[in-house]
């Protein structure tokens, strides 16, 4: 297990020096070189899949294959950076992103022809370079090594879409690299600030996430504490008869009250920087997602970066920010997320879907329309995560497992399309379905999913998050009324493409060499049918995704409840949305956390 | 009284046993002189660039296997000069350097000059290594000067049109300048004291911040504070004192920029970082020379520094220029530590300047080294569109320069991010454990929440000109250029720069071994003194 | 009418006076044009810090002041010696001792500072006597006989 992970890190950085030293200016051995790497990759993520399925990899709700050793700071006892650590682990949160990760980045060079340009020695190194800091951002559990890998992400988009875009390609690299750039700088502020608040700062300083975790979790405790205290002083001094006993109460009631105002002055304090903290560290993560005000990167990258780069930034890259919410804002800074995350972050996510729907609606490209409807679609996701509740965490989780299917699979077809097209002008196009069966059936089956019919993957996933908005009540409930609207946008564009596209007058412009356009190959036909199974699979039997991904949203969702209950001062009730989760549900059985320690503590 | 502890007391075989450690800087000071003797019968590139090389490796081994260890037991601390493990990394940092500029100016410049030039760097690599070893005013001014004085002369040799000359002539007058300024507060902090030992003033000096202390001390003490920052702040290029930086870097040559860039510079931070207590053992007691003082003055400092420096960097087109700015925002970001200073836990705020300090000079030095190359190859480099193309033209200068510029933007793996990474922790820790302590009022958490945002914001603007250059570098097309010659030199210099940034990058903790082991134990009794200032001149020891 | 200053004076008469030089020093510096004037300036800049020095000295009754003092001579002599080859150079190639006839470098897009009242130009001088170069000479094209 440690192996495979460590291995899905450095196959494909060894594969791009390889690629690199070796296959300098030979295409056919650079494309061998990356195919092979990438497709080892995938090999190593889909059983890791299996075994996690079959029950062989960590118990659920702790880290599979943890590894863990220092990296940065190995000097003296003043390093300021002692504890900066290499330390990676596999959790439910992660395994379908890995998935994504491991499954995308081969696809998108498998249907790369051999002509295209994109075979350069130099794109496939840079690619073999990204997966493999994508696989360690997703993997990471140590703060700064999560940090590093995601800002690392950085150089190989910069140079790609810089070397192999579109006319606006210098444009596009230096807007993606500054607004990453500057954002996640925020984040690292916002990194240090929490392993200082959080880790403590007399012995150096922890930014070991499972660690962090607990903290974070204890810190409520001494609150919860003296609250219990004043309470009991209260029901003690009503009781008591005697004026003895009654004055000897009234002090008791009198200290433990102060007690409680002290604490809630640190408290307050403390909540305060929690604040601070998760502006700043939603900052980068914001940009990568992207959420509303910090997208304008990301139209015009998706447009003018190379179309195989395009499939992996918007289903792989863009889970990063997701990732990061989910695995780093929400466990860390619980209080400060019950009351900003919705109200803030699931505003803006709705702004998104709603924003997203309609950009896609007016644009007559299919990149760019693929590039607004990722908006709207991580929109779903961002609003299941913030809904705080097991629900809408769980359902946000495998949306964007979803999403990087469904929506991968649309790129990819945008691909393959470029492939034989020179451009993708939707209006060039009409009644392709005609000549091209097999891409028709393709394109409606992932049309479908994407506008999330019923029995097709982003129903459930979409389904859930929403559900899990209501079950927030308040500002949610109004603010998943809005997104629904933004299903309805969703269908409409979606169906309007598919129609101008594969319906109507048969007009099929001319091939990029002149060549008769084909339709789908062997190939190309293995790929979209694995992702249509994967589709049907998630759409059907969603229960030991579910299962797999809410024993860890579980964790996370309880600390947020707590939280909750903190800050509205009584107890509400947990999950009311977790009835839906009917297979699996991790109060049921073993995976009860009675005690956090021995859970994600596995670390410790 | 502990009468042992003042120096005039200490027989000639101890201050020789202080002194010896020194030994390498003094090699070199020797060996510059045997140099430069040695030019007035020959001028030959490759030997004086061999035995100036060899001689500061030679210098570097000496330094990282000391034959002479710096005895610090009881009453050393007293000597002129301390190696502590400050001064044994930037000791290493200043040899490098040294050996970096000699390989970078080997085939540089004209070769009338080469063995006065080559003499020049072997002083004012001993002059700036003396510096961070320094442990009394007067040491610490005479290796300052030993770092100025070749300074001028570089900048005389190395470019002889009229923008050269006028670069010099700026340098020279605004440098006399700045040492007056430096040497009044000198003047003043060896009065409030009565000793030119800086670890004897400073424990004075926090000894007179808790007593009740005549009305003049506080005043006199923000005079010889004031003066000295300012006089050592042109060496760093802080901001009010940083514009001789743009107009001197732009006249000179890359060579000159390069010197001018990192000797003066290591020196001076050492100098501040010694002067205001950072590397000062306190044991645990308050320990304030300043109080508050020098961590707002260095607030403002650091603030306006970085920020100017950013900010006119984005339109600068000569290259030199824009690295003048580079280097005066970083020194921004440096004077960070300084202001975070020593209330920080441990030694926090030092290993962070230490490590910027590497990272900086590392880049900065290998910026230059590929301008030089590139000079050198026939592509004339002065402009940002210069390096257009250089990628495919030139794979390894592009790819070193890249390297380079990732660090000087803060992309992990390299120094520029560690460094950046122990700013922000150290500002943050500075405001959050007054927050938690609330020994402090609540202000200064914003005050250095707000220098900790101050640099994510300055980084990303800096990140806004490199990038600009790494576009250049790689995604723009340039004409490409048939190599005259090879100058292998600058670009083992540019290499070697790579390899430290990226290890330094990984590896903080090899620059950073040793900082907190500050071996002064007499300075508890020290600390016993009364407050000097009502004290006559009669009850000096009978030694003087 | 004049006050009678005690005899000796006491510590803060020297340092008066110490600062007094600093700071016209100080003021000759920043507002002189002659690039002689201005380093002499300097250097009574740091006279006076010799002067607090030597003051604190005496009133501290150690000699490290003193000591301190020397130092600064010395170096203040390097400087004067490097000031004025490099002030001759300088003449040589402006003719003018005005420091304001070196403005090449500036920030782009900004214009120079215009001199009002320029120092008059020093003549023309006659090429001055040379001394035998030490050292080895600039390497000179060797003369080919055509003959």
């Amino acid at each position: 297990m440690k192996e495979a992970l460590l291995a899905l890190i450095a196959i494909p950085l060894f594969g791009a020096l390889l690629t690199v030293f070796t296959a300098r200016h030979c295409r056919n051995r650079a494309r061998t070189i990356a195919l092979t790497a990438t497709i080892m990759t995938l090999a190593i993520s889909v059983w890791l899949v299996a075994v996690d399925f079959c029950g062989w990899g960590g118990q659920p709700g702790s880290y599979a294959g943890e590894t863990r050793f220092l990296i940065l700071g190995t000097g003296g006892p003043v390093d300021p950076l002692r504890g900066i650590s290499f330390h990676i682990g596999l959790d439910g949160i992660s395994l379908g992103m890995i998935f994504l990760t491991g499954f995308l980045f081969p696809a998108a060079l498998f249907l790369t022809g051999k002509a295209s340009p994109l075979n350069d020695w130099g794109f496939l190194a840079w690619f073999q370079a990204l997966q493999g800091l994508t696989f360690g951002a997703f993997l990471s559990l140590d703060l700064v090594l999560f940090y590093l890998f995601f800002e690392l992400t950085l150089i190989p988009l910069y140079f790609m879409v810089g070397g192999w875009g579109g006319g606006l390609r210098i444009e596009a690299a230096t807007k993606l690299f500054l607004y990453g750039l500057t954002g996640s700088l925020f984040t690292l502020g916002g990194i240090v600030g929490v392993s200082l608040a959080l880790g403590g700062m007399d012995k150096g300083c922890d930014f070991s996430i499972p660690r962090l975790v607990l903290v974070a979790q204890d810190r409520g405790k001494p609150m919860e504490a003296s609250m219990e205290r004043v309470a009991k002083a209260k029901s003690e001094m009503e009781k008591t008869m005697s004026d003895r006993e009654k004055d000897a109460a009234r002090a008791r009631f009198d200290e433990a009250e102060h007690d409680l105002f002290q604490k809630r002055k640190v408290e307050a304090q403390w909540f305060n920087w929690q604040t601070t903290l998760f502006l700043m560290l939603m900052a980068g993560l914001a940009v990568k997602i992207p959420i509303i005000p910090v997208h304008f990167w990301q139209p015009l990258a998706y447009r003018e970066a190379p179309i195989a780069l395009t499939v992996v930034l918007s289903a792989a890259l863009a889970k990063l920010g997701l990732f990061g919410v989910v695995r780093i804002v929400l466990p860390l800074l619980p209080d400060a997320s019950v009351r900003l995350a919705t109200p803030v972050l699931g505003t803006l996510a709705t702004i998104g879907i709603l924003y997203g729907g309609l950009a896609a609606l007016g644009t007559s490209n299919l990149r760019s329309m693929l590039a607004f409807s990722s908006i709207s679609h991580l929109g779903f996701c961002l609003l299941g995560l913030v809904s705080l509740n097991e629900t809408g965490l769980t359902g946000g989780v495998l949306q964007m497992i979803n999403h990087g299917i469904t929506t991968g699979g649309l790129w990819l077809l945008a691909l393959i399309l470029l492939e034989r097209f020179p451009s993708l002008e939707i209006h060039t196009f009409s009644g392709m379905g005609k000549r091209f069966k097999a891409m028709g059936v393709v394109a409606v089956l992932l049309v479908l999913s994407s506008v999330g019919l019923p029995g097709l993957n982003n129903f459930v996933g979409e389904a859930l998050s929403l559900l899990g908005m209501f079950a927030q009540g308040g500002e949610g409930r109004q603010l998943a009324v809005l997104a629904t609207l933004g299903l309805i946008l969703g269908a409409w564009y979606m169906l309007n493409f598919l129609l101008r596209t594969f319906y109507g007058d048969e007009r099929i412009p001319a091939t990029v060499q002149g060549r008769i356009p084909t339709d789908l190959t062997g190939c190309e036909k293995m790929v979209f049918t694995s992702i249509l199974a994967l589709c049907f699979l998630l759409g059907l039997y969603p229960q030991p995704a579910l299962k797999r991904i809410s024993a860890d949203t579980h964790l996370v969702a309880r600390e947020l409840g707590e939280a909750r209950r903190r800050q509205m001062g009584n107890p509400i009730p947990e999950n009311i949305g977790s009835m839906v989760l009917t297979h699996g549900s991790p109060k049921s059985g073993t995976n009860q956390p009675s005690a956090p320690q021995t859970q994600k503590g596995g670390a410790r | 009284m502990d009468m042992d502890l003042t120096l005039s007391s200490s027989s000639p075989s101890d201050f020789l046993a202080s002194v010896a450690p020194g030994f390498p800087e003094f090699f070199l000071l020797a060996l510059g002189s045997l140099v430069f003797l040695g030019g007035t019968f020959r001028q030959d590139r490759p030997l004086w660039g061999w035995i100036s090389f060899f001689g500061l490796v030679t210098a570097l081994a000496l330094a990282l296997r000391p034959i002479f260890h710096s005895p610090m037991e009881g009453n050393a601390y007293h000597g002129p000069l301390v190696y502590d493990g400050l001064s044994q990394t930037l000791r290493l940092l200043t040899f490098l350097c040294g050996a970096g500029l000699v390989l970078m100016g080997w085939e540089e410049g004209d070769s009338t000059h080469i063995a006065e030039r080559n003499g020049l760097i072997l002083f004012a690599t001993a002059g700036a290594s003396l510096c961070v070893a320094a442990n009394d005013l007067a040491t610490l001014f005479l290796s300052l000067e030993l770092v100025s004085i070749p300074t001028y002369l570089i900048l005389f040799l190395t470019r002889g049109d009229k923008f050269g000359r006028e670069s010099t002539l700026k340098y020279f007058l605004l440098s006399i300048f700045s040492s007056a300024m430096m040497l009044f507060g000198f003047s003043y902090l060896y009065g409030i004291t009565g000793s030119l030992q800086i670890p004897e003033i400073l424990a004075i000096l926090s000894q007179s911040s808790l007593n009740p202390v005549p009305e003049a001390v506080p005043t006199a003490r923000l005079v010889g504070l004031v003066m000295v920052v300012a006089g050592l702040g042109f060496k760093v290029t802080a901001v009010p004192f940083h514009f001789y930086a743009p107009d001197v870097y732009q006249g000179t040559s890359h060579f000159g920029a390069s010197v001018l860039s990192t000797l003066p510079k290591i020196a001076g931070f050492a100098a501040l970082a010694r002067l205001t207590g950072l590397t000062f053992e306190t044991n645990g007691g308050v320990f304030l020379p300043f109080e508050s003082q020098s961590s707002y003055l260095f607030w403002i400092l650091a603030s306006v520094t970085m920020t100017l420096g950013n900010v006119i960097a984005l339109w600068q087109t000569n290259l030199r220029r824009l690295f003048a700015y580079s280097g005066i925002a970083h020194a921004g970001y440096m004077l960070v530590a300084l202001s975070v200073g020593k209330e920080v836990g441990a030694t926090g705020a030092l290993a962070a300047l230490v490590v910027y300090l590497w990272a900086y000079v590392a880049m900065t030095l290998g910026v230059f080294a590929i301008f030089i190359y590139l000079d050198k190859k026939g592509k004339h480099v002065e402009k940002v569109e210069h390096l257009n193309g250089l990628a495919k033209t030139d794979p390894v200068a592009g790819g070193i320069m890249v390297v380079l510029l990732m660090s000087l933007i803060g992309l992990p793996l390299t120094a520029g991010f560690i460094g950046k990474l122990a700013l922000v922790q150290c500002a943050l820790r500075r405001g959050l454990e007054s927050a938690i302590t609330e020994a402090h009022p609540n202000s200064e958490l914003r005050l250095f929440f707000g220098l900790s945002i101050m640099i994510l914001v300055n980084a990303a603007i800096a990140g806004w000109y490199y990038l600009r250059m790494i576009g250049a570098l790689y995604l723009r097309k340039g004409k490409d250029t048939h190599p005259s010659n090879r100058p292998v030199a600058a670009l083992v210099t540019g290499f070697v720069c790579v390899v430290v940034t990226v290890a330094v990058g990984i590896l903080p903790g090899l620059v950073t071994r040793g900082i907190g082991e500050v071996p002064w134990h007499g300075i508890k009794s020290k600390a016993g003194m009364a407050n000097p200032m009502d004290k006559s001149p009669m009850e000096k020891p009978p030694g003087h | 009418m004049m006050e009678v200053i005690d005899f000796p004076p006491g510590l803060t008469h020297y340092l008066s006076l110490g600062a007094l030089l600093f700071v016209l020093g100080l003021v000759g510096f920043l507002s002189r044009r002659n690039m002689i004037l201005m380093f002499l300036n300097a250097e009574l800049m740091i006279q006076g810090v010799a002067l607090n020095f030597v003051a604190f000295a005496r009133h501290r009754g150690n000699l490290e002041g003193q000591g301190f003092v020397l130092f600064l001579l010395a170096v203040a002599a390097c400087e004067a010696a490097i000031a004025l080859a490099l002030i001759l150079v300088l003449y040589r190639t402006q003719h003018s001792l005005d420091v304001s006839v070196w403005q090449n470098l500036r920030e782009e897009g900004l214009d120079p500072t215009l001199d009002e009242e320029p120092l008059p130009l020093g003549p023309l001088e006659e090429k001055s006597p040379v001394l035998t170069p030490a050292g080895i000479g600039p390497q000179q094209p060797e003369e080919t006989s055509h003959v």
